[in-house]
């Protein structure tokens, strides 16, 4: 008897734990299935953007003539870049059909803004707007010659003693042949 | 064993390659004045070659003593790219000149021997990062200029026109228009450049395209006018383009006879917006076996610009024989040449002139690889070599 009513209770304990995770089973579903649907309008509303990709937000860059790269589902596109963020002092307003852009001149030093709006059917998108900032970089290499290998127009002043015996004015990786070992070059931004 | 061997001889090899470089940014650093502001201001150094060194630094400039470094001397290891550092500024209470005023933090590479205290600079390269204070002058005040970017001889020019706004007051809107003027004081094309907004103490280089399809070469005015909301700031630049101002049109010879001296007549046209004086043009006649034969120099003619003209030089032909001869035809104007390969072929009756295409002597083809790269390169491949071979050697001993 005794032993009948034991198994009875083990599978009276067994039905409970089987409920229960049939429960958790269900209710961790249920949890799938938000996510999923979560993830798919997110999805859908990230097909539906235009995200900048590259230069990201706040990137400081030495390039002068940067590379731009988004993604989108659409073809049709306006690139922007402006001194402000409200793009009202445009640099570039160009109509692009590829997620890229490849700036055809030397931008400046200084901080730019710049958005992207696909052109679908008659309606805009518009991406959000990313900064970047340019920075001037001083830099010379010293081999058989001295070459400008930073991002600016350089002047250089040639010293021998203490005393000024050149000037001249190198454009990026231009170089000059060097005088003699006792020389110093001091190089810095003319732009 | 082996291994590490390998890897010693190849850092040794790769260090023997003396290149020094260094790098600092931003370049300058813009602050508007305000009466004794403190400030830090940030910068970074750059070890390119990525070695053990050394760089010390100094500041030359008015007002220098307003900047205080964190240290005369730092020191890179290998592995460090770039440090970043900060110096402190601490402004007067008064600057009375307005406009921007300059100081240079100087960084310079220094042997490792050298003592924080005392250092001797050696053949260096002083890199600079300049700290610009800008004394506003009161309401809005732009400076502008204008340079040619670096272009081809040909084809189109761009125009930089680096822009400060100096006042107190931001300016709201600058657009730059450039008239550029010929030799006759003709107005040859007129450009404009986008429109850009500038905070107090801002600077920006606008920039303009201009188109030269149909432009001559020879001397130009460009004159800039910056407006800037109700104000103008200008700026001039002379400037030359195109480089070929002198064409060889032709050269031919009329009437000959072997034996005789043969007259070569050279047209040439100025293509240049201005006369160009003394244009005179030598022919050095070679042989077979590329000996000089003689060397005819033509007399000195002024060309007005548009105009073709005919220079003459003369060969003696008395003791050559029929056959094929190279010439170097030189047109000297200005202080430039236009040099052309010519091809002679001589009969009893006529001279043929002909242009030879690209010439050994015209076009001086740069070697892609450089002697550094090429020493590389062989390093590499004997690396590889020793590597198999030692492979090669261990897998033997194995098997033995």
């Amino acid at each position: 008897m005794n032993k009948i009513q034991k198994i009875r209770k083990n599978r009276k304990k067994d039905e409970k734990i089987n409920s229960t995770l049939n429960l958790i089973i269900h209710e961790v579903k249920i949890l799938l299935l938000i996510i999923l649907v979560i993830l798919s309008i997110s999805l859908i509303s990230l097909i539906n953007q235009v995200i900048l990709l590259k230069p990201g937000n706040s990137n400081i860059l030495y390039e002068r003539q940067p590379e731009f790269i988004w993604i989108s589902r659409y073809n049709d596109f306006i690139f922007y870049l402006s001194k402000d963020k409200e793009f009202s002092s445009l640099i570039i307003e160009e109509p692009v059909t590829e997620n890229k852009f490849v700036i055809n001149r030397s931008l400046y030093f200084g901080e730019y803004y710049w958005k992207v709006v696909a052109i679908n059917k008659g309606r805009e998108i518009s991406s959000g707007i990313s900064m970047f900032k340019i920075e001037s970089l001083i830099a010379a290499e010293v081999n058989e010659t001295l070459r400008n290998v930073g991002n600016s127009r350089v002047d250089i002043d040639i010293i021998e003693g203490n005393v000024i015996t050149g000037k001249t004015v190198l454009e990026i990786n231009e170089e000059m042949p060097l005088s003699n070992n006792k020389t110093l070059y001091k190089i810095k931004q003319n732009e | 064993m082996n291994k590490s061997i390998i890897i010693w001889i190849f850092v040794f090899l790769i260090s023997i390659q003396f290149v020094q470089s260094l790098g600092i940014s931003p370049g300058r650093t813009t602050i508007n004045f305000e009466p004794n502001l403190e400030k830090e201001v940030e910068f970074k150094v750059y070890n390119n070659e990525h070695k053990d060194i050394k760089v010390a630094f100094r500041i030359e400039g008015e007002f220098d003593n307003i900047i205080t470094l964190p240290s005369n001397v730092i020191e890179f290891k290998s592995t460090d790219d770039f440090k970043l550092l900060k110096y402190k500024i601490k402004l007067p209470n008064e600057i009375k000149k307005p406009g921007a005023h300059n100081l240079n933090i100087m960084a310079v590479e220094v042997p490792n021997t050298a003592s924080d205290g005392i250092i001797t600079i050696m053949a260096t390269v002083a890199v600079i990062t300049q700290l610009q204070i800008v004394v506003p002058t009161p309401g809005r005040y732009l400076e502008a200029s204008i340079r040619i970017a670096e272009t081809a001889d040909t084809g189109p020019i761009t125009f930089i026109i680096p822009i400060q706004n100096l006042g107190t007051q931001s300016i709201t809107t600058a657009e730059g228009t450039i008239d550029i003027i010929g030799i006759n004081n003709e107005s040859v094309g007129k450009i404009k450049t986008e429109s850009v907004g500038l905070e107090s103490g801002e600077s920006f280089q606008l920039q303009s395209i201009w188109d030269t399809s149909n432009i001559k070469p020879g001397r130009y005015l460009a004159k800039l006018e910056v407006t800037y909301d109700t104000s103008i700031a200008n700026a001039e630049l002379v400037f030359n383009y195109g480089n070929v101002l002198i064409d060889v049109l032709d050269v031919y010879v009329k009437e000959f006879k072997l034996g005789e001296i043969a007259k070569f007549h050279i047209l040439v046209e100025n293509k240049y917006s201005e006369e160009i004086k003394g244009v005179y043009a030598t022919m050095d006649f070679f042989d077979q076996t590329g000996g000089l034969i003689i060397s005819s120099k033509s007399a000195g003619e002024d060309i007005p610009s548009g105009v073709t003209e005919e220079l003459e030089t003369y060969w003696d032909t008395s003791d050559v024989k029929e056959g094929t001869y190279d010439s170097t035809l030189k047109v000297y104007y200005l202080d430039k040449i236009n040099q052309k390969q010519l091809r002679i072929v001589v009969g009893l009756n006529s001279i043929k002139v002909g242009f030879v295409g690209a010439t050994a002597q015209a076009i001086s083809v740069k070697s892609a690889l450089n002697n550094n790269t090429l020493l590389l390169i062989i390093i590499i491949i004997l690396l590889v070599a020793n590597i198999i071979w030692v492979v090669h050697f261990k897998k033997r001993e194995k098997k033995d």
